[in-house]
């Protein structure tokens, strides 16, 4: 490995968010071992990236993945809703007028026949327009905004070498962590299911088999196994077992739940608790229901 | 003697440090910890993501090393840095092991960190100053390179959240860390004291 190679693939950087293969992060390592240059270059992205880690910016939420509706459409929609209710009512016989009134949940309701004069009845519909319409509106946003938050990245894996005699279970965790490693997640699943039917206290398999669950869309089992993980105790998984579940259960759209989660991550000060923040103050930001 | 660095700065040979250390020159030792350690340090940071865990770490792989030389179990000198690069993957491997069946917050063993090791891994004013001069940068570029090098988004995404192109993204990422930089350049900044410039 030299220099030239190093910058052309961006090693540096990739090295640092870990998406280096194993054989390319220790080739990487031993070339910076004796070059300077690029270890000036890994330490300083390294401090960078700490810079921005303990002082992050405010980023915007990606707006191909929410329903943007425009300003004026849930005036537009009362509009048009009071335009038809308008129309429905001047083709009525003048004898017959119908009141148009608000259920308790928001939704239009036609009344029977009352004595009310027709003028009022033309007025009902102007004086409060949007207030049906706009309410399957803020529901579409609060979906399609919950939807965003329950996006989830797969958790790292670093693969270890281990030296000596490896048991069954571990050679099936490694083998099923391959498949996590290509992005088969249904794969994973099957085999680390078997690593954990041999060593069901093993939090590395119980959480990385629930990370796999939750990546192929089991979010139930994801929720599962990730619970467990959390039940073993104090493991090194039990932050991210907490904010994975947290997920699971915004998958399943159950806000208070994961609320929850991301609370205790962020008791738990580790390096999720400022990402757990961030999505505390997004669910708390969401249209209410 | 150490030779002068190769064109690619790098480290050639180390036979006579190791030939020092073995005579048992605490001079030497030093020199070995200052060049190496935080070349471990930043390896050690990738793999364990802990800093406290990472100069631990460090410690315990000069320490290694030290000894090796000084009972002269070190068998090719001319290349310390695969040797200690071998013998960090072992004693971060152990580590990672050790703390996947340890619960959090329980320390492994405790050790002394000497003051001087954690200077020569990074140095707490460098982090201050390097904040300061991310927190100079414009809005965008915080932004680009916050979700370029913390969130490890790639151009096309970045470009999608932040209304942009990807080529355009690119090159403000370029011009952020060439501002980064320059600014870290500068005389009063980061760089005025590098453990390794005794080499």
């Amino acid at each position: 490995m030299d220099c030239s190679i190093v910058e052309r693939n961006e090693l540096a950087e990739r090295y640092l968010l870990g998406k280096l293969s194993p054989g390319e992060q220790e080739s990487y390592e031993l070339h910076f071992f004796d070059c300077e240059r690029c270890l000036a270059e890994v330490r300083s992205l390294q401090a960078i990236q700490d810079a921005l880690r303990a002082n992050p910016p405010l980023v915007p939420e990606p707006q191909r993945d929410s329903v943007w509706i425009p300003w004026w459409k849930p005036l537009a929609t009362g509009a048009v809703a009071a335009s038809l209710v308008g129309v429905v009512l001047l083709l009525r016989p003048a004898g017959a007028p119908e009141k148009v009134a608000q259920t308790e949940d928001g939704a239009s309701s036609v009344q029977p026949p009352a004595a009310v004069p027709q003028a009022d009845v033309m007025a009902e519909p102007s004086t409060s327009p949007p207030e049906p319409a706009e309410r399957p509106v803020t529901e579409a946003r609060r979906v399609a905004a919950l939807a965003h938050l329950a996006r989830v990245e797969p958790p790292r894996y670093s693969a270890i070498v281990l030296r000596g005699a490896t048991d069954e279970a571990t050679l099936r965790f490694q083998a099923g962590m391959k498949l996590y490693s290509a992005e088969d997640y249904q794969g994973a699943v099957l085999i680390l299911r078997e690593a954990a039917t041999l060593e069901p206290s093993r939090a590395d398999i119980a959480f990385f088999l629930g990370a796999s669950e939750l990546m192929s869309g089991d979010t139930k089992n994801a929720a599962k196994e990730l619970r467990r993980t959390i039940a073993m105790g104090n493991t090194p998984f039990l932050e991210e077992a907490h904010f994975y579940l947290a997920k699971a259960h915004l998958k399943q759209g159950d806000e208070i739940s994961a609320r929850a989660e991301f609370v205790k991550v962020q008791a738990l000060h580790g390096e999720k608790a400022e990402e757990a923040g961030e999505m505390l103050a997004q669910i708390a930001a969401l249209p209410s229901g | 003697m150490i030779v002068p660095e190769s064109e690619n700065g790098g480290v050639p040979d180390d036979t006579s440090l190791a030939v020092r250390i073995r005579k048992g020159d605490r001079a030497a030792e030093n020199e070995l910890v200052g060049l190496y350690s935080s070349r471990v340090f930043a390896m050690a940071m990738v793999r364990v993501r802990d800093r406290e865990a990472a100069r631990e770490l460090v410690n315990d792989v000069m320490m290694a090393t030290v000894i090796a030389l000084r009972r002269g179990t070190v068998h090719d000198t001319a290349r310390l840095g695969a040797f200690i690069h071998g013998t960090a993957l072992n004693l971060i491997h152990g580590y990672l092991r050790a703390r996947c069946r340890t619960p959090r917050g329980e320390p492994i063993e405790e050790q002394a960190t000497s003051p001087d090791l954690a200077e020569s891994c990074e140095r707490d004013s460098d982090m201050l100053e390097i904040r300061t001069c991310v927190a100079r940068l414009d809005r965008q570029d915080r932004q680009v390179l916050f979700l370029s090098l913390a969130k490890g988004l790639k151009p096309a995404e970045i470009a999608a959240r932040l209304g942009l192109s990807a080529e355009v993204v690119r090159q403000q990422k370029c011009r952020a860390l060439k501002r980064l930089r320059e600014m870290l350049a500068e005389p009063s900044r980061i760089g005025r004291r590098e453990p390794h410039s005794n080499r």
